[in-house]
């Protein structure tokens, strides 16, 4: 039955919370236990529900943070200041509880390993999750093309998978939107289209371009890289709303 | 660069997959739709989604023409996509 197992799951199926690690001081990866998990590709997402005691559900999608065929369903939530959802996630939930998913889904925001392009990442606050997906999947498969992040963030606090975006050394740079880290020579500000030319691939070199974040920071991006030259077809953009953290 | 001031309220197809997985059966971010008022061709990923009504909306973000919208009760979903010209699925092999 190779055929069922490559079909989608439609159905909101429980999961349990089995580990909850802070990655910010206003961000946790939790990891997921779903039964028969099918496996991901990076840049999915999967839609959490909550449902309280009266009833009431809220639905809302969570990029998959984890690395395709590591077989781990993390995701990673900042909260949004009074938002339902992720301030529960982040601030509430704990190791035992359950919520329900139903997922993996996209078919247009992911990064498989046959693509042989260079990739060129641009995340916007939490943005950075799906991405940060594509960089693990990149990584554990020693994929030979050039995969760069460039990662607008509102000040160093915020940062998430530091450590990680640290050992990527010149294949990321951290922009600072709000405070700058001290010592740091650029004052803190909005990522200007000089600073995207200066810090991302060329368009000469055609990579397949990746777009993640708050959807003001996605549409700004977006006519800074096609006025690059970058070509419309190979930008793929997920818009995460505007009350999502920047 | 976005006009300043002004805050765009959309989303995009992605955050629909869901909903748009239990409408038709399959993940159809990837599919690629054409919008009847402009003839404008993209992946349903890349339309301008509104989530925040009663229901879902998806615009054509080359025109934004409404390509479709749906609102779910518990036992009925009304649909409407009069806007969408064509959309074609593949289904992976
Ligand atoms: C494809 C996608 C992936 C995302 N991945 C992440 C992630 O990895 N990490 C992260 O921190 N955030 C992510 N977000 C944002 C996240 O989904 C929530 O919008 C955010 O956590 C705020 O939710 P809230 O309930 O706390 O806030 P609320 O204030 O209660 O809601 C915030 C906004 O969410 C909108 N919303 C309501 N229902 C839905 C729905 N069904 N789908 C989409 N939006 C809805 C509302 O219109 C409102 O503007 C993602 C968003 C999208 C669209
Ligand atoms: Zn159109």
């Amino acid at each position: 039955m190779a055929r069922a197992a490559t079909l989608p799951r439609l159905t909101w199926q429980s999961a349990t919370l089995t580990q909850v690690r802070r990655e910010s001081s206003t961000a946790s990866t939790l990891r997921l236990d779903v039964a028969g998990w099918p496996g991901h590709r990076a840049g999915q997402h999967v839609d959490v529900r909550l449902t309280a005691a009266d009833g009431y559900t809220a639905v809302r999608p969570y990029s998959l943070a984890s690395a395709a065929g590591s077989g781990l369903v993390e995701i990673t939530v900042a909260t949004t200041p009074g938002g339902e959802v992720s301030t529960y996630l982040v601030n509430d939930a704990v190791a035992g509880n359950h919520v329900e998913v139903r997922g993996p889904l996209g078919s247009w925001f992911v990064w498989d390993v046959s693509d042989p392009d260079p990739v060129q990442l641009v995340a916007g606050g939490s943005g950075v999750v799906p991405l940060m997906s594509m960089l693990r999947t990149h990584g554990s498969a020693g994929h030979p093309a050039p995969m760069r992040l460039l990662y607008s963030v509102s000040d160093p606090e915020q940062v998430l998978y530091a450590d990680e975006v640290e050992q990527l050394a010149h294949a990321a740079t951290v922009l600072h939107t709000r405070h700058s880290p001290p010592g740091t020579a650029r004052p803190p500000g909005r990522v200007t289209p000089a600073e995207v030319e200066e810090h991302t691939l060329p368009a000469t070199s055609r990579p397949s371009v990746f777009v993640c974040g708050p959807t003001g920071f996605v549409e700004a991006m977006l006519t800074v890289l096609t006025g690059l030259g970058h070509d419309p077809e190979r930008i793929r953009a997920e818009r995460y709303g505007e009350r999502s953290s920047p | 660069m976005s006009e300043p001031g002004v805050v765009p309220r959309h989303l995009d197809g992605n955050a629909a997959a869901g909903a748009l997985a239990e409408l038709f059966g399959t993940d159809i971010t990837g599919a690629m739709g054409t919008c009847t008022a402009c003839g404008n061709r993209a992946a349903m990923a890349e339309t301008h989604a509104y989530v925040d009504g009663p229901g879902v909306v998806l615009r054509c973000h080359a025109c934004d023409s409404v390509l479709m919208r749906w609102a779910t009760s518990r036992r009925t979903t009304w649909l409407e996509m009069s806007g969408l010209r064509s959309i074609e699925i593949t289904v992976a092999p």
